[in-house]
């Protein structure tokens, strides 16, 4: 498995007809920031669904830190330490800011320890004066905010997210590059993005998706210079 | 966690002056019933309320808590052993029958249709058993009459001593009382709070590494045993049971309660329940109106006046009278966190 802690071999996810992802070998090795991207239907949500356990690959494995966690479900691959935030703010809208936070750290928590550790992940990511309120009320960019802050209290190694910066205004995607750099001191992170500039403020390694089959990988320069990212970007070689 | 549980103990004692006077209201026999309907309705309003899962088929565990206690206490006699599997068996069944639904990933409309369905093969199975070769032990089944003429509760260790009447309600009472503190407990607990977020949100709590299948699974048992329980103490209350526990009437009903007093509390459903119930009774020995259009009538009007249901309601309008203004800057939707609801 050499130093991967995420790898694909011949990844195949197909919806009836469709082949939405199509035998897609990839790699991502300890602490690495790697940008997903691609356009629309190009299969890189598909993907990120399939190594979280959300989806069950047609054929061709997935492999976390050692296992093979192809027919894992979601809870299983969570317990291996991968911290998941999916497209659309996935919370608990019926609970305050603090309970949700409390609910990430408990699981992986002594629990004289619990109450300092949500503290710890509300005050990173700056959702403390929030820590009572109803998370149904909060606006969509502090939602996002609260489910990182769920994702840090939970201490992954691996953090995989889908799209973070959907929605945000330009200010929230400025914080957002910070808390993901930040993120990214300590644990590796595979970000599916649609958004450009969030990506060129993260840097890392960027992988090109294009009709479920990886297009390209490099540093995030040389991908968006490359006349093939702006062919399937804009239809057109320049 | 201590907050709640003393919050808990103040309305169990509430509760405890309210069931010890209630005597001087009306007789300890109907009383008996009513509050192991209370605990019915409990027991629905865990799994519904705080789980999320719509079980129509809570008269199952309902039955089979009444017909395990009969035949268990034929064959054997003294009463004590027969009241744990009187608790065991339903907890063991609804064990594997959630394990079936959740890990099948079955949800919803699916899960209550299952349900009921269940409880109407355990209807027309038990009506079907009126032939001798319908035998446990030395128990004949009885088909649509049921078992009757059982051992009901003793004294542990004294068959001869039975409990009835007036002591019999206090029994009851004080095992509502008991079966209420526990969930309450159990709600305030960590597998509580995780249980009323998988309500709200299961991808995310199992996004977080909780096993939500098994929870759940869990969470149904402890309602099955609850429902059980009551069952249990309903046999030993009419000395009798028929295949009339697990018919749709009664499985349409502990819904009913549920909404009527209201869902995401506790007291809620035991209210419900318990004035339903009562109110039953009391049309029951007039013949102007069929009392299923009253009942009917009152479910309509709670749905479009209190669709939250009248403890809730209740609740909400208290607080609103007393709310101190809020200074914290904190933004907060109308109504209280799931955590805050379990108080009640």
């Amino acid at each position: 498995m050499s130093d991967s802690v995420v790898q694909t071999r011949g990844l195949t996810m197909q919806f009836g007809g469709v082949t939405a992802v199509d035998n897609v070998d990839f790699s991502l090795r300890r602490n690495e920031l790697r940008c997903l991207i691609g356009p629309n239907g190009a299969g890189k949500s598909t993907f990120f669904k399939c190594i979280t356990g959300m989806l069950k690959a047609t054929s061709g494995e997935v492999w976390i830190n050692g296992h093979e966690t192809t027919t894992w479900d979601p809870h299983q691959v969570a317990r291996l330490g991968v911290g998941i935030k999916t497209q659309v703010p996935s919370v608990l809208d019926g609970f305050t800011v603090r309970e949700n936070v409390w609910l990430a750290a408990h699981r992986v928590t002594a629990a004289d320890g619990v109450a300092s550790r949500v503290a710890e992940a509300m005050e990173r990511l700056a959702v403390s004066s929030l820590a009572n309120s109803m998370v149904g009320s909060l606006s969509h960019g502090e939602r996002q905010r609260v489910e990182l802050s769920m994702i840090l209290a939970s201490r992954p190694w691996l953090v995989l997210l889908d799209e973070p910066a959907a929605g945000l205004t330009a200010a929230e995607i400025a914080t957002l590059g910070e808390i993901v750099t930040d993120i990214s001191r300590d644990a590796a992170v595979v970000i599916v993005e649609h958004d450009m500039q969030f990506i060129r403020s993260i840097a890392g390694l960027v992988t090109v998706f294009a009709q479920g089959r990886i297009l390209m990988e490099d540093q995030v320069d040389k991908v968006m210079a490359d006349p093939r990212v702006r062919e399937v970007y804009l239809g057109r070689k320049n | 966690m201590r907050g709640e549980m003393r919050h808990a103990l103040l309305v169990a004692i509430v509760a405890a002056i309210v069931l010890a006077v209630a005597p001087a209201l009306i007789g300890t026999y109907t009383l008996t019933l009513l509050v192991i309907y209370g605990m019915l309705a409990l027991s629905l309003g865990l799994i519904w309320g705080f789980g999320g899962i719509l079980c129509f088929g809570q008269a199952a565990f309902f039955g089979l808590g009444a017909y395990t206690y009969a035949i268990a206490a034929i064959n054997i006699g003294e009463s004590t052993v027969p009241f744990l599997l009187g608790i065991a068996i339903p907890f063991l069944f609804a064990a594997a029958l959630g394990a079936m639904m959740f890990y099948g990933r079955l949800s919803d409309v699916y899960l209550g249709v299952i349900t009921l369905v269940v409880t109407l093969l355990f209807f027309r199975f038990m009506n079907s058993t009126a032939g001798p070769e319908y035998v446990v032990g030395t128990a004949r089944l009885g088909g649509f009459n049921g078992i009757p003429g059982f051992q009901t509760l003793n004294v542990p260790g004294d068959p001869s001593a039975y409990i009835f009447g007036d002591a019999y309600y206090y029994l009851t009472a004080v095992a509502l009382l008991i079966v209420y503190l526990l969930v309450r407990w159990l709600l305030a607990s960590p597998f509580g709070r995780i249980a009323m977020a998988i309500r709200e949100n299961e991808l995310r709590v199992e996004l977080l590494g909780y096993d939500a299948r098994a929870r759940k699974t869990l969470l149904f048992s402890i309602g099955g045993a609850i429902a059980g329980l009551a069952g249990t103490l309903y046999a030993s209350w009419a000395e009798i049971v028929t295949p009339g526990m697990f018919s749709l009437g009664q499985s349409a009903e502990i819904i009913i309660w549920c909404i009527v007093g209201g869902l995401g509390t506790l007291v809620g459903p035991v209210i419900g329940a318990m004035i339903l119930a009562y109110l039953k009774f009391a049309l029951g020995q007039q013949s102007v109106i069929d009392n299923t259009l009253v009942l009917g009538a009152i479910l309509i009007l709670c749905v479009l006046l209190m669709p939250r249901g009248v403890v809730p309601t209740l609740g909400s309008a208290l607080r609103r009278s007393y709310r101190r203004p809020q200074t914290d800057g904190t933004r907060r939707r109308p109504g209280a966190s799931p955590a805050e609801r379990a108080h009640v």
